[in-house]
């Protein structure tokens, strides 16, 4: 009978001491899980990011897990609740006057068998707040989108500066109005430009030297179309009032003719070969050496040139100056404002119009601050001149006080007078 | 009786009839006094544990009728002084007095009245520190001596002493030291109206209640030796070891408060007084209940709190109580992943 009671109650014990040890190396577990994950989830986040995810990192994180349950074995080792400590247990809980631990001992008799209440209970927060986090973060690492990918949809669009220049580079390149070399030199600019991180192209570097290099090609297209119109206009005055014009006249047209070959050839973006071979055939001097028809053809071919500079940079308004073809095209889009505020000082103060100064009071001067205006008055002190002081000593005290006036309410704090109080009760 | 620890623990047969002869006793005393089951059990534990009772009460709640009933029961002699600030350590202990025998003068000692089983101190406090000490010795030692001759108490011998709560103008409060020297301090209350219609009912002023001899001295001994043999299990040892170290200041949280916690001898009373409260439980071995139901009045009067705790109106039996509830019956904690059920 006895052996069968002492059987239950063993059984009975082992069951709270698995539970007890199970709970130990669940708590040592889960935290290193937790923090597994975590690193786990970091490694997912890294590699999604350079575009490739190795199968065998699972496998790593598998067995980082398995690594993490024996340590929590380990470390859950010290607190190893034995039979002996769970009959303790099932002592305290049942209120069995340690019989349990007294018959364990060989003294005196198991009681009978009874349900058995462990006096524990799952903490079920604890257990699944750290198992739901790791699952979270893995998640997370997984299916958040990164910023590579957003990149790689190529819905960001480049700068419009950039995206102007490079309008500009194959309008001139399909009209064949400019030197094909240099026109390459200046798409490479633009290449390289365009080539930078995404990131980069809205940083204020990128802005920058988008709005330079749209400057640059800018002025560039604007003297070769100053160029053409010199050209052009020669050109017309030599086939208008060729047989008429005074040799003098002659020499100063010949003279901005070839000026503005020279500046067609040297600029930076210089005219095409062919059309320059042309130009440069003419002498102004010696206008039977090309038709009229050959004249007029270049005359033409100008004016088409200098209409593809105008519809790129706007019209040639005088000496360097242009006014833009379209005004609310994208290259006024977008602009980062006229620039820092001038910190200059005016010589003379601003008139605001104020035509009144009025005084701002304060009614109680106990609060008026250090330094703040507490009221304006005009007019005299109003101080009583004849009126008797007597002698004023200094040092002299308004109330000398009676032995134990006040100090007692000023010396207790109210806790220490709630003390007293309770005290002398 | 020997004073070396028991070897072997007590057997069913022992415990049995242990329990049922005290069981006879404790209802022999509750037929004396009305309501106070509880201050009969644990004055039956502190006899068993042969150890001295401060009994702490107003007067006329049958302090002294509780100690006549016992010396009745058990048949033991029992004497009462009533303490008075002009008593002297003699008259309690004893003095010599030259007698003449054969032509010869001599001292003879002559016993006083610490010379019986059971001895009521009355009103302990009102006695000088001088007298309180002799008797307080005579306790500890279990021996008087008077003019470099040592007297033998008898065995056994126990003192259940009594203190007034009020008028304590012209006492002198026991020491913290000489008041470690009792086993218990035991607090009786007043009653309730149903026991002192009772009393009133079965009771007469000046005729005192007939109390059937229950037990002799050498039975008294005898169930303080199966006391002595009642099983103390090592996790229960454990509990009282920490119990009473969590008393000293900055043990543990409920002891805020306490100037000085309670002395290795407080743990040596918990361990005497569990065993024989579960002698008369009938129970093998003690518990962490029975610890539990004995550390008021073990410990109470063995802690001296602070001023401060004594301001606040912090009681020692207060801090006890929380002591038991802030020290576990078993030192183990649990994993973060469990709780504690209720």
């Amino acid at each position: 009978m006895d052996s069968q009671r002492q059987a239950y109650w063993n059984r009975q014990a082992g069951r709270v001491a698995r539970i007890h040890n199970f709970a130990w190396w669940l708590a040592a577990f889960l935290n290193s899980a937790l923090f597994v994950c975590l690193a786990f989830a970091c490694a997912v986040l890294v590699f999604r990011r350079s575009g490739f995810v190795p199968p065998a990192l699972w496998a790593i994180f598998g067995s980082l897990l398995v690594i993490c349950g024996a340590a929590a074995l380990w470390r859950a080792r010290s607190h190893r609740f034995s039979r002996r400590d769970a009959l303790v247990q099932l002592d305290v809980q049942m209120k069995l006057h340690n019989r349990l631990t007294a018959a364990a001992a060989g003294v005196g008799d198991y009681p009978p068998e009874r349900p058995v209440d462990h006096g524990v209970a799952w903490r079920w927060r604890r257990i699944f707040g750290p198992l739901a986090g790791g699952v979270a973060l893995i998640l997370t690492a997984i299916w958040i989108p990164l910023g590579s990918q957003v990149a790689s949809t190529g819905s960001v669009e480049i700068p419009p500066a950039l995206a102007q220049v490079e309008t500009w580079i194959e309008r001139l390149e399909e009209e064949k109005l400019v030197d094909s070399q240099k026109l390459e030199e200046t798409r490479a600019k633009l290449e390289a430009l365009i080539n930078r991180p995404q990131e980069e192209w809205y940083g204020h570097e990128g802005l920058e030297a988008a709005a330079h290099l749209r400057e640059q090609t800018a002025q560039s297209i604007q003297s070769l179309q100053r160029d053409m119109q010199t050209a052009m206009s020669a050109l017309a005055a030599l086939q208008e009032f060729g047989e008429t014009l005074s040799p003098s006249a002659i020499e100063n047209i010949d003279r901005a003719l070839a000026e503005a070959i020279q500046g067609l050839e040297l600029g930076t973006l210089p005219l095409d070969k062919d059309l320059l071979a042309n130009l440069k055939s003419v002498d102004a001097r010696n206008l039977r050496t090309l038709t009229p028809e050959q004249l007029e053809a270049m005359q033409r071919r100008l004016k088409e040139g200098t209409g593809v500079c105008q519809t790129c940079v706007g019209v040639c308004v005088g000496e360097g100056e242009f006014a833009m073809a379209d005004p609310d095209g994208p290259f006024f889009r977008i602009s980062r404002g006229p620039g820092s505020v001038p910190l200059s000082l005016n010589a003379e103060r601003t008139e605001l119009g104020s035509t009144e100064v009025e005084g701002i009071g304060t009614g109680d001067l106990s609060r008026a601050l250090p330094g703040e205006v507490a009221g304006l008055a005009t007019g005299e002190h109003e101080v009583d001149e004849s009126a008797y002081r007597g002698p004023v000593a200094a040092g002299a005290v308004g109330s000398t006080g009676e032995g134990g006036d006040a100090v007692w309410s000023n010396s207790l704090t109210p806790a220490e007078r709630e003390t007293l109080q309770k005290f002398f009760q | 009786m020997t004073d070396s620890p028991p070897t072997g623990y007590a057997n069913e047969t022992e415990i049995d009839s242990s329990s049922a002869a005290l069981k006879r006793l404790r209802a022999a005393l509750n037929t004396v006094l009305f309501g106070q089951e509880e201050l009969i059990d644990l004055v039956i534990v502190g006899l068993l544990s042969r150890g001295h009772l401060l009994l702490e009460g107003l007067p006329g709640l049958g302090k002294t009728e509780l100690v006549k009933g016992l010396s009745r029961a058990l048949q033991l002699d029992a004497s009462r002084v009533q303490f008075t600030p002009d008593l002297l350590p003699g008259d309690i202990t004893g003095n010599p007095i030259l007698q003449e025998e054969g032509g010869r003068r001599q001292f003879v000692f002559q016993p006083g009245p610490l010379f019986a089983n059971l001895v009521l101190a009355d009103e302990i406090n009102r006695a000088s520190p001088k007298t309180q000490s002799a008797l307080l010795e005579a306790m500890q030692e279990r021996r008087v001596t008077v003019m470099g001759e040592s007297h033998a108490l008898p065995d056994p011998f126990f003192v259940i002493a009594t203190q007034n709560p009020i008028e304590l103008e012209g006492t002198y409060p026991l020491p913290e030291a000489q008041l470690d020297r009792f086993l218990f301090k035991l607090e009786v209350h007043r009653n309730e109206v149903d026991v002192l219609q009772r009393i009133v009912l079965q009771r007469e002023i000046g005729v005192e209640p007939q109390v059937d001899p229950t037990l002799d001295r050498e039975g008294l001994l005898a169930l303080c030796a199966v006391s002595r043999r009642i099983h103390l299990p090592e996790v229960v040892a454990n509990y009282i070891a920490r119990l009473v170290d969590a008393t000293h200041p900055g043990r543990s949280t409920a002891s805020d408060g306490v100037r000085f916690g309670a002395s290795p001898r407080a743990a040596l009373a918990l361990a005497a007084t569990s065993k024989a409260r579960a002698l008369l439980g009938g129970r093998m071995n003690a518990s962490f209940e029975d610890v539990a139901a004995v550390a008021v009045p073990v410990l109470q009067h063995r802690l001296v709190l602070d001023y401060r705790a004594k301001i606040e109106g912090r009681t020692p039996a207060q801090v006890v109580r929380d002591l038991l509830e802030s020290v576990p019956a078993q030192d183990r904690d649990l994993p973060s992943t469990l709780v504690a059920a209720r």
